[in-house]
């Protein structure tokens, strides 16, 4: 599989269809992979594809961090399922045009959560949460499948809720609060929760304006508390599960368990999953003249 | 100085006595979960008020560090209240409990005297006084290594897995349970007299220079740091092509800066309630994309490779140059906690290619 | 130990609008123990903040020979400026200072002088002229004095007061000028560019003339190689720098151009110095 989806990328780029295939290769030592720009033919062999391949490579597609660069016509990238939901999504809000991107599908059947579980193999002990009932194996929309495209059924609502989440709805209000004011506790305010999300695209975050400063950008507990709840509010509707945010924290603070509670929200309200249309428009940034609220008229 | 020997089984017990003795013990222990699947031990450094469920010695390093203990992530400066044209400055009461931080390792350490330049040393005698404070009032016992992961690489910058130079009292483990004691300074002195009834021995100095070796062939990441400086300080190589290349992926998300036990870089800002408030220092990150933005709109570090050179050149050269001190300590936290596996053993390794291979410093023409 | 986050107390005697969006505080200690021992170097700055806004960094404006208030001359522009320009004469700013390095006046004895700044960076240049204005008046140990300032229009210089002031007074020349197109029907100084005025218009002699410039980045270079191409050698070139500061005491590791944090080993830099930074400011 890995060959075919080569062979395509030294396609692309020798008949200079793309300018870049973003993709995965070996990382720092033999537990991890690391995102690697392919601009040369050459360099096509280094790109990999296995089960430790956790990196979401939208990110790389985010204005936020200046790509697609300026004079990249084109930019080739290679998607898991949850990886290509999230570029649908990104087109789906106008962040990204459909021609900009040239999608190479890596057919997944998981991913490893964390480096220091790697063991050779992807087994129960070590599969990521969100691969346990994934539903994207098989992407939406993609340009390169390498192998025959098996026919999906994406009716049924979308199954994964992290037990984790069952778990803090079990607690009551007050314990569930104690929990996370505890667990935030360690937060500095670093970011990176932001930083790795395809989707925190605005080229200056609400939490670095000044005037007024909406956020504080210390980690006290104000800080803490109003920059994550925050940014949980800015990705409801918009969030595509893929798991980074609470990938990349430094101090493993599960932030991505608000995103996946405001998920089951919204599917109950507004019937909608985040990432499975270019056409259709997140909920809580559309706007209709037959919305049931009318205080907008 | 004095020597001794300790059961490791014992160390919940010392925690104990030290709490009983009045002092702050800070060490590491496991956080809480939510029992998912994707879990995974959360190491940190924390406030503990008995020794249960301490992890002294466990694991290779804690996710977040001592710094905290020492640079707070935020603190008041002071505290103001407007009264009509006039303003009232009051000082706010910190406290500086006598702390003792077990289970330091020896890399860890090394960054004491680091952040002890920056900040009560350095540049014309200006003195933090929190930091200093702190630093005073804190007692460090550090803890050998006896095991290393694929991310460690002290040994290629001059510290070693036993190291106790930077230590007030060291543990080194014996490989039979037992643990050598040693004090280094009056401080560890004092902490080990607070110890001394769990004491089971006179400590083994033997043992313990065999048994402070065994984490050595376990690291694997070795680096050249020799010819590092010599090429930072050369300026054609400020724009050498290996910045933009290697630097690409760096999405300026600022964790490597958060755990690095010698990042220093902080912000001020004044935090109001009315008419009162307050001014807070706390941390903030060279990596972050407004860091060094004028008003005017011109940012000299527009780019996310030029801000991650910044960070290079200030482990490897600022920090020796500025402050005379160590700046990268070997300890691979930025390495494991980049979500994108950015390594800067692999900028160490470039910079000693291009050191040795000077024809190879050729800007790339293709790369835009 | 002394808090060295603590600001002195300072209240804003005089308000002077100076361009559109740029205004003059001079400002005495409110504590009369501190205005004794306080005492500064012409090129040196502090911080000054409105309290509940932040801190920013200006250098001091007024000369250390004039000693009865201290000054400073910001353009609003961000919160805290935004802050400062909203408060009136009597009101209570914080600042902290002095900070960086100083011009080496002392070198310059015996040497004839020229100025070149534009826009918001006359006010460092200001404090030198009135240091070295007052001393040659004293004793004669400064020689003649030329001072090429020009802003984006008329409207946009600094101590208009005081650029009159210069063109009247003994062995010295006043060059002002303004962008083109930024010239009103009553202008009668130079139309163009600083350093174009300076090499074009001007175009003075280097015999024995130390050079001090101030201003953006670029026109510091272009500056500079209008100087050189004029027959200046770089010994005789000194400039000032900013950077976005926010300690000005060498801790938060923002200032720093490679080794060389500009609050402690600047802002005054010597061209020889500044040709061996790295290229990052």
């Amino acid at each position: 599989m890995i060959e075919e989806i080569r062979n395509q990328a030294r396609h692309l780029l020798e008949n200079g269809e793309v300018d870049v295939v973003i993709g995965y290769a070996e990382g720092s030592d033999p537990t991890r992979t690391t995102p690697i720009f392919v601009r040369k033919v050459e360099d096509v062999d280094k790109l990999i594809f296995d089960e430790r391949c956790i990196n979401s490579l939208p990110l790389f597609l985010n204005k936020r961090h200046e790509f697609p660069r300026k004079g990249w016509k084109k930019t080739g990238i290679i998607g898991k399922g949850c990886d290509i939901r999230a570029i649908t999504q990104l087109i789906a809000e106008n962040q990204l045009k459909r021609d900009e991107v040239f999608i190479i599908s890596a057919p997944c059947e998981g991913v490893v959560s964390h480096p220091e579980k790697w063991d050779g193999k992807l087994h129960d002990g070590n599969r990521a949460t969100k691969c346990t009932d994934c539903d994207v194996k098989i992407p939406v929309d993609t340009d390169f499948f390498p192998v025959d495209k098996p026919e999906v059924d994406r009716t049924a609502p979308y199954q994964v809720t992290a037990p984790q989440v069952a778990n803090l709805m079990s607690l009551k209000t007050d314990e569930r609060f104690a929990f996370w004011r505890e667990d935030f506790d360690r937060c500095f305010k670093c970011y990176a929760c932001r930083e790795v999300c395809p989707h925190c695209s605005c080229n200056i975050c609400i939490t670095d304006r000044t005037e007024p400063s909406w956020i504080d950008p210390a980690a006290h507990k104000r800080g803490v508390f109003s920059w994550h709840m925050t940014r949980a509010m800015h990705l409801v509707g918009r969030c595509t599960g893929c798991g980074e945010c609470t990938r990349a924290c430094p101090m493993g603070i599960q932030v991505d368990l608000f995103n996946q509670r405001m998920k089951d929200v919204i599917q109950d309200h507004y019937d909608y999953k985040s990432g499975y249309s270019m056409e259709v428009k997140p909920p809580l940034i559309t706007y209709k003249v037959d919305d049931r609220e009318d205080f907008i008229q | 100085m004095k020597t001794a020997t300790i059961q490791k089984s014992d160390l919940g017990k010392a925690i104990d006595l030290l709490v009983q003795a009045d002092l702050r013990v800070v060490a590491p222990r496991l956080q809480p979960t939510l029992d998912g699947p994707d879990d995974i031990d959360i190491l940190m450094f924390q406030e503990m008020k008995s020794g249960e469920g301490h992890q002294i010695g466990e694991g290779i390093l804690t996710h977040n560090g001592i710094k905290e203990f020492l640079f707070a992530k935020h603190e008041p400066l002071f505290a103001y209240e407007l009264k009509g044209k006039k303003v009232e400055i009051t000082p706010v009461h910190h406290e500086y409990p006598r702390t003792v931080i077990l289970g330091v390792r020896p890399c860890e350490a090394a960054s004491i005297p680091s952040l002890e330049a920056v900040f009560s040393n350095a540049n014309a005698g200006f003195e933090d006084p929190f930091f200093t404070k702190r630093l005073e009032r804190t007692t460090f016992v550090t803890y050998s290594c006896t095991d290393a992961d694929a991310s460690c690489f002290c040994t290629s910058v001059d510290i070693q897995p036993d190291d106790s130079t930077n230590s007030d009292l060291h543990f080194t483990e014996l490989g039979d349970g037992s643990i050598h004691v040693e004090a280094k300074t009056q401080a560890g002195e004092a902490v080990a007299s607070i110890l001394e009834p769990l004491f089971t021995g006179e400590g083994d100095q033997a043992k313990r220079e065999k048994m402070g070796k065994v984490a050595v062939e376990k690291i694997t990441r070795l680096r050249d740091k020799a010819p590092i400086r010599a090429w930072l300080d050369e300026n054609a190589n400020f724009d050498d092509e290996m910045w933009q290349r290697l630097g690409e992926k760096c999405l300026g998300c600022g964790a490597c800066t958060f755990e690095c036990p010698t990042c220093h870089c902080f912000d001020i800002v004044d935090e109001n309630k009315g008419t009162k408030g307050y001014r807070v220092k706390f941390w903030d990150s060279c990596q972050f994309d407004h860091f060094t933005l004028h008003a005017s709109g011109h940012n000299p570090r527009d780019w996310q490779y030029k801000r991650y050179r910044n960070r290079f050149m200030c482990k490897f050269k600022i920090y020796e140059e500025t402050f005379e001190a160590q700046g990268c300590i070997g300890c691979g936290r930025c390495i494991r906690g980049c979500p994108v596996n950015l390594d800067i053993t692999e900028y160490m390794a470039e910079v000693a290619h291009k050191a040795a291979n000077p024809a190879a410093m050729q800007a790339d023409p293709d790369f835009e | 130990m002394s808090n060295i986050y603590q600001p002195h107390l300072m209240t804003i005697k005089n308000v002077i609008q100076e361009a559109p969006d740029i205004k003059t505080f001079h400002l005495v200690f409110q504590d009369d123990k501190v205005a004794e021992n306080f005492s500064f170097e012409t090129g040196q700055f502090a911080e000054y903040s409105a309290f509940g806004y932040g801190e920013s960094t200006f250098c001091i404006a007024s000369s250390p020979t004039r000693m009865d208030h201290l000054e400073c001359c910001f353009r609003a522009t961000g919160k805290n400026t935004n802050a400062l320009a909203a408060l009136s004469e009597g009101d209570t700013i914080g600042l902290r200072g002095p900070y960086g390095n100083r011009f080496p006046i002392e070198e310059w004895e015996g040497k004839d002088l020229l100025f070149i700044g534009g826009g918001i960076a006359l006010p460092p240049l200001r404090s030198v002229i009135w240091n070295v204005m007052d001393l040659r008046e004293q004793d004669g140990r400064y020689g003649h004095i030329s001072i090429v300032y020009g802003a984006r229009t008329q409207n946009d210089l600094v101590y208009k007061r005081e650029i009159q002031m210069w063109d009247e007074m003994d062995n010295t020349t006043m060059v002002k000028t303004v962008d083109p197109g930024g010239d009103g029907p009553d202008w009668d100084g130079h139309v163009g560019f600083v350093p174009h005025v300076l090499e074009k218009d001007f175009a003075p002699k280097p015999d024995n003339t130390i050079a001090i410039v101030c201003g953006p980045p670029i026109m510091i270079k272009f500056t500079f190689e209008a100087l050189e191409r004029l027959g200046f050698k770089q010994e005789q070139m000194i400039t000032t720098l900013e950077n976005r500061m926010k300690c000005g005491l060498g801790k938060c590791g923002r200032c720093n151009i490679g080794s060389t944090y500009v609050c402690i080993d600047g802002p005054v830099f010597k061209a020889e110095q500044l040709a061996a930074l790295p290229q990052e400011f």
